[in-house]
Parts: C-alpha cells; structure tokens; sequence
C-alpha cells in the first residue's frame, strides 16, 4: 500500500513537472478578468437604460419573452424555453427578489454554469489527454513497466493521480473567479437566496417544489456537479490517452467529443436516442438552475447514469487496453 | 528532492480537502434534484406579494412613461420598433425641459381585453404601473378586428357589422374593468388612452361596418374616460381616414413608422 502511495507521489510529481496544471491557473486568471470586464460594461448598459431598478429589467424581459411567444418564425423547442423562463422570472418578481443580483458569487455561479460543459472539462483534458500517451511518445513507458510492479497498479497510480488534479481544477475555478470577480462587483453576495427545484413538465413549471437556497449553498450543489462532470471527461480522455499513440490526437479526439456535444444539445432534441450520448448530458447545472433538458425525457438521474455508464466503461477498456497491449518500439 | 516532497504533501492535502467538499456539494444537490422536497412557500404569492403592496412612487416633476396593450402599444408595423411610446417620449424630451425616462413597453401583440386584465394582476406588471405617471394603453383592436387574421387568410370578407355587434359590448364592459384597474393601481398617474382607428377604410366591402363599430367603440370609451379625472382619450380616427395606406403598415393592419409619428404628436399636444 505505501508502495502505491508513492507510486502516486511520483506521478503528481510528473503532473506539477509537466506545468500543465500552471498553465490552467494561468489561463483562468486571464480570462476571468475579460469576461468581469465584459459583464461589467453590460451592467453599466443596463443601468443607463432601466436606471439601477431591476425589476423594470426583469418584467421588459418577460414582455419580450411574452411577445416572441405569439411570432410563428420562433421554433416549438424555443418556445417551451421562454414559457419556463417566463414563470421563473414571474416566481422572482412575486418574491421580490433580483435573479442577477451583481456581485462576486454571483457572478462565480453564472460563470461557471456557463463553462460547466466545455471550459472546465477542457481544463481537466489537458492533463488528462497525456497521461499514458506522452510516456509511449517519449518511450519512458518502458521504465515504468520494467519495474517489478502490475500493470494495472502502474495505471491505478496514474488514474489516482488524475482525480487528485480533477479536483484541484474545480475548486481553483471557483477561488480564482470569486477572487478576481471580486475586484469588479464586490466580494459579497453569499446569502442571496436563489431559487431551485422548479420541475418541469412539458412547457409547464411546478412551482411546489421551488424554495429559496442561500446562494452558497448553490455554489456547492453546483460544483459538486460540475466536478461530477469533469471526472467523466478526465476518464474518458484518460482511455483515449491510452488507446492513442499520440497525444496530440488524443486531444483532438476529446475535443471534438466535447464540442460536437454543445452542438448536438443545440439541435438534437428530434432525435431523442441521442440522449444517451456522453457529451448530451454534460449540462448537469442546467437541472439545478431549472433549464429544459436539450432532449425530452432527460432529468438528472438519467443523466448521472449515463455518464457513470461511460465512465465506467471506459475505465474498464483502459484496464484492459493497457495489461494486454504490448509495447513494442 | 525535499521540495517534491513538500509539494506532494501540499496537493494531496488539497486535493483531498477539494475532494471532500466537491463530494459533499454532489451528494447534496444530487438528492436535493433527484427527490425534491415540497416547499412550504406559498406559491399563490401574487396576491401578497411584495410587489403589489408598494405605494405608487412620488411625484417629481418628471415624467415616467409606460405602454401597455396591444400590438400597437409594443409598436409592431414601426420599422424603427418605436411605437408610439417611445416617439410620444423622444418628442416630450425634445419639447420640455422636464427628465422624460421610458421605462416600459408592456405591449403584447394579440393582446386582447380579457387577456390584458390577467396581465394586470401580475405583481411585476404593477411595479411597473406603479413607477410610471403616464400610462399610455392601447386596447380593444383585437376584440373587434381578431387581429385582422379574417383578412389576412383571405377567407373572404366576414361579416362585419355582425361580428362587431357581438363583440363590442362585452369588450367595452372589460375596457371599463381595465381603467378602473389602472386607476386603483395607480391612483395619480396621468392614464392616456389611444382611440381606434378603422384600418379598413379603403376596402370598399368593410368601410361602412367598420366605421360604424368603430366609432361606436370610440364614443363608448370617450364616455367613460370623460366621468373619471385624469385620463385622457387621444382620437386616430381621423389620422387614418382619408388615405390608410400612407400610414399603415405592410400588414396594412398597423401603422408604420409616419403613422405612429402622427399618433404620437396627437398624445403629446393632449399632455400638455
């Protein structure tokens, strides 16, 4: 057991070496800052014409909501989005409360709802898209398995490794945007309530079950979620690292997994088998914000499922792959 | 080598105290979406809601235009998107050196009588009534025209003075229902009704019935306006008279931009 432990210090060590993880503190730290920037120039727009009084805002929003209802040009699936958003709204308006009250948290939660499915996996790619691929690039994949140890240990160790780091992705996402956001709105915004559990049944809402969270009570559900999310991703970069040769292929095998994913939920809510596609279901916080699901039918328990379904089989695959194969060259 | 040591310590301590928060965080909201707990908030909250209890905001000598109504509230046929709101607004700020803000269009297009007395009990609807001191409303078009839609599907020429004899007592009942709800929402904003006008008048077959039922719709509405303080009915009938298609629209429904204008400056001169 001390044995594996320090088999997984030696890969950490080999991640931190590599700077790949720097190099997502860096680019978290850069692009945060361009988006407050952007959030903030759009709240300053806002401000000029509604003057600082949100609910203004708020019920031109449901109007025009309202008036894109009636128009024939807007498709079906559009339509039972802004029904829903429509009753949100009101729900916010009946209890008085801003659904966009500016300030760091808040702008932490909308962030990363909106990289939940493709920025924060992205992260978590980079380092886990060459785990096994840049060892068989390098060829020091045959120091590592001449020692006296199992195969699958080797890869265990390395598998360990990677959720450590999946981990530190996730929560240095949140502390960097609440900390650089922070600059720009304010530090506060921790007890706002925000609403939750509004379910949806068809184009309606059920407002039963819907009660107010404090809002870091919702940053926690919601990075519990997110982090579920990016361990499936790592797992199935970690499989394809190990099927492919090359890194640089692994990585563009996953990406366009990912991306191909945030096109299909824009379109494919006709073809309802693709539900059990990986990258269809990445949008766990849409649940919890009570969005439609992009395909009928979807809901959080079906979702969890099949990206356990995925996981699961792709660390199987990578077990099997990497005991069996041999390594020539 | 001390300092790869000292850095493994630092990740697997941080890491598992991430772990174990994200963790948390999953199972949470895991159970909380997949076996929601009924809420014990009241839901029928419109009634008591916040929003509906608040006094109408102070006078400051200035003005704080809404629209609400129609399509021709909202604007639609107006290749700018003003409407006659927001002219009635640009033409105020141009003319007086009071502050003019524009907070809402509440216009909806179809929006019918019955329809905009639902829309009247929403507490952010009232907010809004609630913040303004003019108070622009346009109704009544689409419970006596059906949106134009008999037109437009070309399902031949309806019966008009029939279907205008049976619309219009009840839809004036509603458009006395909705003033007096304007007015109990906000007791002391200056309330503008806009006329209607007969969008027909060059179509031989509908001109008589249309005119008939219009102006009956008209001289109703005005009687009413007249018994209360501080409302004003602004006419068009006369704007779209003589020659409709220079102020109408493609949809030959609603005005167009010039159309609008014209309404505007008429809601302008009765304000002052």
């Amino acid at each position: 057991m001390k044995r594996f432990w320090a088999m997984v210090q030696n890969e950490v060590v080999k991640i931190v070496k590599k700077k790949r993880f720097y190099i997502i503190l860096l680019i978290l730290a850069v692009m945060v800052p361009v988006f407050s920037y952007a959030q903030m120039r759009q709240s300053l727009e806002r401000q000029e014409s509604y003057g600082s009084d949100w609910r203004l805002e708020v019920q031109q929003a449901i109007i025009d909501n309202q008036n894109s209802l009636s128009s024939d040009r807007v498709p079906q699936e559009w339509k039972i989005y802004r029904q829903i958003f429509i009753q949100q709204m009101q729900y916010y308006l009946d209890n008085d409360v801003n659904p966009n009250e500016p300030g760091g948290v808040t702008f932490t939660r909308e962030f990363i709802n909106n990289s939940a499915t493709l920025f924060i996996p992205l992260m978590t790619m980079t380092i886990a898209s060459d785990l096994v691929s840049s060892e068989r690039a390098s060829g020091t994949i045959k120091m590592l398995l001449t020692r006296p140890v199992r195969r699958w240990k080797v890869l265990l160790s390395k598998l360990v490794a990677l959720l450590m780091f999946v981990s530190l992705i996730v929560a240095s996402a949140y502390l960097i945007c609440y900390l650089i956001s922070g600059v720009f709105f304010g530090y506060s915004g921790w007890t706002i309530p925000i609403f939750t559990g509004f379910v949806l049944n068809g184009s309606d809402v059920d407002l039963s079950y819907v009660h107010a969270t404090p809002q870091w009570e919702y940053l926690l559900m919601q990075s519990g979620l997110v982090w579920f999310v990016s361990t499936v991703v790592a797992l199935l970069a970690f499989m394809v690292s190990v099927l492919v040769r090359s890194t640089a292929a692994s990585i563009v095998v996953m990406m366009s997994a990912l991306i191909s994913g945030s096109i299909l939920t824009n379109m494919a809510s006709a073809w309802t088998s693709a539900k059990y596609l990986f990258m269809v279901n990445l949008g766990l916080t849409e649940y919890l914000a009570g969005n439609p699901a992009p395909i009928e039918g979807m809901t959080l328990g079906f979702s969890l499922a099949v990206l356990a379904a995925w996981a699961a089989v792709s660390v199987i695959i990578s077990f099997a792959v990497f005991t069996k194969r041999d390594v020539l060259t | 080598m001390n300092s790869w040591k000292w850095i493994w310590r630092m990740t697997a301590l941080l890491s598992g105290a991430a772990t174990l928060l994200l963790a948390v965080g999953f199972g949470h909201g895991a159970q909380e979406l997949i076996f929601p707990r009924p809420n014990v908030v009241d839901t029928e909250a419109s009634a008591n809601a916040p929003l509906t209890n608040r006094e109408p905001s102070l006078e400051d000598g200035n003005y704080r235009i809404v629209a609400v109504g129609d399509s021709l509230a909202k604007g639609t046929g107006d290749t700018t998107g003003q409407g006659f709101a927001r002219r009635t607004a640009a033409l105020l700020d141009q003319k007086d050196d009071k502050e003019v803000r524009f907070l809402n269009n509440l216009g909806i297009n179809g929006m019918t009588t019955r329809q905009l007395l639902n829309e009247l009990e929403e507490p952010g609807v009232q907010y809004v009534l609630k913040e303004a001191n003019i108070i622009l409303l346009s109704i009544g078009a689409n419970d006596l025209f059906q949106g134009g839609e008999a037109l437009q599907m070309g399902s031949g020429v309806p019966d008009s003075a029939a279907a205008f004899d049976e619309a219009l007592p009840g839809a004036v009942e509603r458009l006395g229902e909705i003033l007096n709800m304007l007015r109990s929402i906000n007791p002391s904003a200056r309330i503008v009704y806009i006329g209607l006008y007969n969008p027909f008048g060059d179509i031989e077959e509908l001109r008589e019935a249309g005119n008939q039922g219009i102006t009956d719709w008209n001289a109703r509405a005005a009687e009413m306006i007249a018994e209360t303080e501080n409302m004003t009915l602004t006419p068009t009938f006369d704007l779209f008279q003589r020659n409709p298609g220079a102020y109408l629209s493609f949809d030959h429904f609603h005005p167009n931009s010039i159309g609008y204008e014209r309404i505007a400056e008429r809601i302008v001169q009765g304000l002052e």
